[in-house]
């Protein structure tokens, strides 16, 4: 893991996560993250172009990186540093602004069901809907469960959230 | 006048103060030359625009009564003044995030952007007469000092206090502006 991404950025990237542990987002300034990392401006911008854009390398790294090394569908390894980082996530939900969090949990959740439908996907309506098309509409659901669940004190049930996934919305119906 | 020309005029450098201290804040490295260029730039464009305004007034008084031009200077300023004053006032959230578009072209028209109460200050200094041949040097060098701190603070500690250089603007132009009507009798 360590070796793939850059010491600095992940250091960078920890150093929010630690800020934002103390203060507010809005209120996070890019100085605030440098003296937390021990940088200047100028290295900090090597790495990421804002704040948000920081914030995004935490949640796709926290999501990305166990996905890269087991790739695997199994969605507890997936989410298995969001569980590890709840208090982070539950300030992290708070942010709004240019792109919220919420917007970033999706696109990284996206990415992650694309490489999987790109790896492992059938002919099943494969005309219709694009990769693309069905990774948002997942990631967008799983999105909705993770966010119940962060806010909730319960441990994360994969078994419930597979069972979500399999349903459709007719099997609701009576 | 000396002491209150310098003084307005610092009060009106301070949107493009604003301006470039959160320039300052955005720019990945701010070296000798981002130090001392843009706020020549800046403070270039704020003296030639002080400069064209109180040369036009020849052309305004020819056109319209000296009065009506004074008083439309002063009502324009003390308009500016009230709008600083409420941009002070209203919290507004600055993003800091790297341009990389920024060079020379755009430090130019953001200064002329930020110059123009230069230049309506430079209307109303011509229209009461004052030499301004003897403080526009010292303006000059007040202008880029403050230009080549600000950019420094920006880049150091972050775009701060823009609400509070915003008020100092508007009590700056207010003030002045009052004060001219009290020459011309009218407050």
């Amino acid at each position: 893991m360590v070796n793939r991404k850059s010491v600095m950025r992940i250091n960078l990237c920890e150093s929010l996560r630690e800020t934002m542990l103390k203060k507010p987002f809005e209120k996070i300034t890019i100085k605030n993250i440098c003296d937390e990392a021990g940088v200047i401006r100028a290295t900090f911008y090597n790495h990421f172009d804002d704040k948000y854009d920081c914030l995004n390398a935490i949640v796709e790294m926290d999501m990305m990186d166990d996905f890269n090394e087991n790739h695997d569908i199994d969605v507890n390894h997936i989410f298995k540093a969001i569980a590890e980082n709840k208090a982070f996530y539950r300030i992290a939900y708070q942010v709004e602004g240019s792109i919220s969090f919420k917007d970033m949990m999706i696109d990284n959740i996206a990415l992650i069901i694309k490489e999987i439908f790109e790896q492992k996907r059938n002919n099943y309506l494969k005309n219709e809907f694009s990769d693309l098309f069905l990774a948002r509409y997942y990631a967008t659901l799983i999105e909705l469960y993770v966010h119940e669940w962060i806010f909730s004190n319960d441990n994360l049930n994969f078994d419930r959230l597979k069972l979500l996934l399999s349903s459709s919305f007719f099997d609701f119906l009576k | 006048m000396l002491l209150r020309s310098i003084i307005l005029f610092c009060g009106l450098s301070m949107d493009s103060c604003i301006e470039i201290m959160e320039k300052g804040a955005t720019l990945k490295k701010v070296g000798w030359k981002e130090n001392i260029l843009y706020p020549l730039i800046f403070a270039l464009i704020n003296i030639i625009l002080l400069l064209v305004g109180y040369f036009i007034v020849d052309i305004l008084t020819g056109i319209l009564a000296i009065s009506a031009v004074y008083i439309i200077a002063i009502v324009i300023l003390m308009c500016e003044g009230v709008y600083f004053l409420k941009k002070g006032t209203v919290k507004r959230d600055f993003i800091e995030r790297l341009d990389k578009n920024f060079n020379y072209q755009t430090c130019i028209k953001k200064a002329f952007l930020t110059s123009i109460d230069n230049f309506l200050a430079g209307i109303s200094l011509g229209l009461i007469g004052v030499n301004i041949n003897l403080v526009i040097f010292i303006i000059f060098l007040l202008h880029f000092g403050i230009y080549a701190l600000a950019i420094k603070i920006g880049y150091v500690y972050g775009a701060r206090w823009q609400r509070c250089l915003a008020i100092i603007e508007g009590v700056c132009l207010i003030v002045y502006a009052i004060f001219k009507l009290v020459g011309l009798g009218l407050w």
